[in-house]
């Protein structure tokens, strides 16, 4: 018995429920981080044996080989062959496979068994394989291999209890089990020995029913058909956006209410002498949070989607759907799924593109995601189109407010492809793009455990962005837009006398070109809290009072104040612009450096000046004032 | 000549990775919308989506 904790890795093939089982081994105790230097996930857990045994469970990406193609898999390489810096070689490698489909896991199994570390196989979902009628003897495989193996049904209560009774036993012959490492990258012929000598095992140990399993074929005949399938991705997305915007909306309203209540109880609370505590705590801890916070009931909703489908096996087929039409802008199928959500939000939208495998790829989606019109963009957008576009019809049936609002998003869509395409001949010129090769998994009933802990996981990453990133970049706006204070005696709103009026004077020769006047820039700065913070700034600098309902008369205001050159130029502004620090606070993140986060703060910013200098421009030419 | 972008050893590494070996049955089952790409594949007991620009590799007889 030690002391010191065991270090387990979980390695196996993609679809083979690895997720699903660390869940069941780990519970609560997960911690998410990233791996020093990559943007690969590093999730890790503990539990302990019945023989008191402490392990500490890492959860390596999924991979078909150790050859290590992808900057996930040289992590799952490096770690089990105790070469990753910081990371202690593993005790003991537990190879999880699908029960039902050993083929491609047993030639890693093959693999691993090289590099000479004690190690488990368990064969998963052994549940599934039994209801389907395949039989498997444990006895002859694992004497086949040379090595302990056992079943496990991850989704189960209690259906790993097997799985730690035998890493007891492992773990106390862990001295026997430790060879020398003879791995080395395996050729084409290596892989091909190993695939013959893995389905000659199946075939001394694997009785296969008689009759395969045709509901997954069922499903695919009309899931994967040319047109039914695309009507049944396009009803599913649409039942998803639903979800996201109705059912959103009751729990958005009652955070955002809850934090402008909290707000002005904080206000009240506070005597008026302490009026900068007051102002710092009311406008920029709390409605600043807020604002992001709102969002939190659209994550879990977009996320509860996104890993339903991926659970029930439907992802990899909405990937092979797409991934032709995707492709002509240089995208993979799987980035098809992240930019959807990023009409909701770029947040979610940016966190769920590591189902992209390749890292070029993945970052190109990570690029273009916030121009996809998110739901922030919305009131904007509604202010500026109903005060200066009239409500007249087209064509006797198309409403023109409706139809400018149409063309904001195909603008969003129709740029995000370009710079796409732009980015794929540029940037990845001399790269062979990620060939499209992917596992149909068979579907399975999606486990509601599994998908709660990993919507937690999201909601906890996202409201620890909120609370720190996010929160720091809230209280800088705030602190540009009250200071210095407005002098005693002083006319005009607050704001005007702050550092952030003075930017927004300085910026103005720049805005000028584009039609933008020394309020509008004012209004950009608390705006890049969250593009939609805009409206109430807004609303501000030209001193206009009054809570929801101001709204109707902002529009009022600017429909005397701006010409609709400057309109249509700040809509323009607004497809393109990079107004959302929490999008960029995302980026850095993701993709692990400031650098990605200032490629697309720059290009963002380059593609708004010059498409609303055009507009502004094209429309006073036409004259349009 | 295949029309991958992937050099020939690579792709042969990749595709017998999938389960793509010598004496695997294979069966197409379902073609994509626009030009019948990608395809789904049955290989023995997996099914794998790919493009038929790497699917041309695989030599069926």
């Amino acid at each position: 018995m030690t002391t010191a904790s065991l270090r387990l890795a979980l390695v196996g093939a993609p679809n083979t429920g690895k997720t699903s089982l660390f869940n069941r081994l780990t519970g609560s105790t997960q911690k998410v981080a990233n791996y020093p230097g990559v943007t690969v996930e590093r999730k890790s857990g503990s539990f302990t044996t019945p023989e008191g045994r402490s392990v500490t469970v890492l959860d390596l990406p999924g991979t078909y080989s150790l050859r290590g193609r992808s900057p996930d898999e040289e992590i799952t390489r490096d770690i089990v062959l105790g070469r990753f810096d910081g990371e202690a070689v593993p005790d003991l490698v537990l190879c999880v496979a699908d029960a039902t489909n050993l083929r491609l896991t047993l030639r890693l199994v093959l693999e691993l068994k090289r590099i000479g570390r004690p190690m488990l196989l368990v064969l998963n979902m052994i549940d599934i394989a039994k209801r389907r009628g395949v039989t498997i003897d444990l006895e002859r495989l694992s004497q086949e291999l040379a090595l302990p193996v056992t079943t496990a049904v991850a989704v189960r209560k209690g259906g790993v209890d097997d799985l730690l009774k035998r890493t007891d036993e492992v773990m106390a012959r862990a001295q026997e089990a430790q060879a020398a490492n003879q791995w080395t990258a395996p050729s084409i012929s290596d892989l091909k020995a190993a695939q013959r000598e893995a389905d000659r095992i199946i075939a001394a140990a694997v009785t296969l029913p008689t009759k395969p399993d045709t509901l997954t074929n069922r499903i695919d005949a009309v899931v994967l058909h040319p047109v039914w399938g695309l009507i049944i991705l396009a009803l599913i997305l649409f039942v998803m956006f639903q979800a996201v915007f109705s059912w959103a909306q009751p729990a958005m309203e009652l955070l955002s209410d809850s934090f402008s209540t909290l707000g002005q109880w904080v206000h009240d609370v506070l005597p008026e002498s302490w009026g900068l505590l007051q102002s710092f705590l009311q406008n920029g801890v709390i409605s600043g949070v807020g604002s992001v916070i709102v969002f939190l009931p659209q994550i879990i909703i977009i996320f509860l989607f996104i890993l339903l489908l991926e659970d029930f096996g439907y992802m990899a087929r909405a990937a092979f759907l797409m991934d032709r039409i995707m492709g002509g802008a240089g995208l993979h199928g799987r980035a098809f799924i992240p930019l959807l959500s990023s009409f909701a939000c770029a947040i979610p939208g940016i966190m769920s593109t590591r189902v992209i495998d390749n890292p070029r790829d993945r970052l190109t989606t990570i690029l273009i995601a916030p121009l996809m019109t998110c739901s922030a963009r919305i009131p904007v957008y509604t202010l500026i189109i109903s005060a200066f576009v009239p409500a007249t019809r087209v064509w006797g049936w198309i409403n023109l407010q409706g139809l400018v609002m149409f063309g904001l998003y195909a603008a969003g869509i129709t740029s995000a492809l370009t710079v796409s395409a732009i980015a794929k001949f540029f940037l990845w010129r001399d790269h062979a793009p990620a060939p499209f090769m992917l596992e149909l998994p068979d579907y399975k009933v999606p486990r509601l455990r599994s998908i709660a802990i990993g919507i937690f996981n999201r909601a906890k990453a996202f409201l620890y962005r909120a609370g720190t990133t996010i929160l720091s970049m809230m209280v800088l706006i705030w602190f540009l837009a009250s200071f210095p204070t407005a002098p005693v005696g002083a006319e005009g709103p607050a704001i005007n006398y702050s550092f952030a009026a003075m930017i927004g004077h300085a910026l103005e020769p720049l805005l000028r070109p584009i039609g933008f006047n020394w309020q509008i820039a004012v209004a950009l700065i608390p705006g890049m809290a969250a593009r939609e913070v805009a409206v109430a700034a807004l609303g501000t600098v030209y001193s206009i009072e009054g809570g929801k309902e101001a709204a109707e008369q902002i529009g009022q205001v600017l429909a005397q104040k701006w010409t609709l050159a400057t309109a249509l130029s700040l809509l323009v502004w607004y497809i393109f612009a990079p107004q959302c620090a929490s999008t960029l606070a995302v980026i850095r993140r993701e993709t692990g450096s400031a650098k990605w986060m200032v490629v697309t703060f720059v290009y963002m910013l380059a593609l708004a000046y010059v498409a609303s200098l055009l507009t502004f421009n094209l429309a006073r030419a036409l004259g349009i004032n | 000549m295949t029309g991958s972008s992937l050099s020939p050893q690579e792709l042969e590494q990749r595709l017998v990775e999938m389960g793509f070996v010598e004496g695997a049955r294979v069966e197409i089952l379902h073609e994509g919308t626009i030009r019948r790409d990608p395809i789904a594949v049955r290989v023995d007991t997996i099914t794998i989506a790919l493009r038929r620009s790497e699917a041309m590799a695989v030599i069926v007889e």
